[in-house]
């Protein structure tokens, strides 16, 4: 029995700990240079970080883009519908 | 008496893989977790003690579900994280908060709420199973 405990305990860390790894989000060097939001007419900087500066809400739509500077086109980066802070009342 | 000893190695296990993916996913990308955290429509100033009580919690209770002597405090102690989680999955979905934020976190990132409040779901009814199981054993092994 201790032999079967074991090896589940084993597979269920290694499984646990390489998934996180394999999984991790990499994202495009293009990010570290900051963000945007479509307003309907071209792209803005988004304000400040998020959760503190702007939300990402709801599940349709494309919250925030980066430049892509190689094919120096706006792609998207976050799910959800930019806005500002201030209107959800948070 | 095997066959009931194994089933609970099992629940441990999904449980252990279950909380160790979660916590480390988050402390391997922690300044994103910290953005989503923030992104919740709970107050940025439980930010800074979330971030941390929650992955570390799940390592705690991975640790506990390890140990046969711990294994009834980590099955309990899941059963109470999990039923938060999903208090807090049902909250979203009902819209007793302003607005609905994304929900994150690794691959599970992907759910939606919905799917989120099932997956949810079915780790309560693991943890539930878990103590059951695991008091049976002790009721046995005492008796």
């Amino acid at each position: 029995m201790n032999k079967i405990k074991w090896t589940l305990m084993t597979l269920a860390i290694v499984f646990s700990i390489g998934g996180a790894f394999a999984t991790r989000s990499h994202p495009p060097k293009d990010v570290e240079n900051g963000l945007y939001y479509y307003n309907g007419f071209g792209y803005i900087p988004v304000d400040g970080n998020q959760g503190q500066g702007y939300l990402c809400i709801n599940l349709a739509n494309v919250c925030t883009y980066f430049f892509n500077s190689s094919t120096q086109t706006y792609n998207p980066y976050t799910v959800g519908s930019y806005t500002p802070v201030g209107v959800t009342g948070k | 008496m095997i066959r009931r000893q194994v089933l609970i190695e099992c629940i441990a296990a999904l449980l252990i893989m279950l909380f160790l993916y979660a916590s480390v996913s988050k402390f391997i990308d922690f300044k994103t977790f910290t953005g989503e955290m923030n992104n919740q429509p709970l107050p940025n100033s439980w930010t800074p003690f979330l971030v941390w009580f929650i992955p570390v919690s799940e390592i705690i209770i991975s640790v506990a579900l390890m140990t046969e002597r711990t294994r009834l405090i980590g099955f309990s102690a899941a059963l109470i994280l999990m039923s938060l989680f999903t208090i807090y999955t049902a909250v979203i979905l009902l819209h007793f908060f302003s607005y609905v934020p994304c929900s994150c976190g690794g691959v599970i990132k992907k759910l939606t709420w919905k799917q989120h409040l099932f997956f949810n779901l079915f780790f309560v009814a693991l943890s539930l199973g878990g103590i059951i199981l695991q008091r049976r054993k002790h009721f046995f092994h005492y008796s």
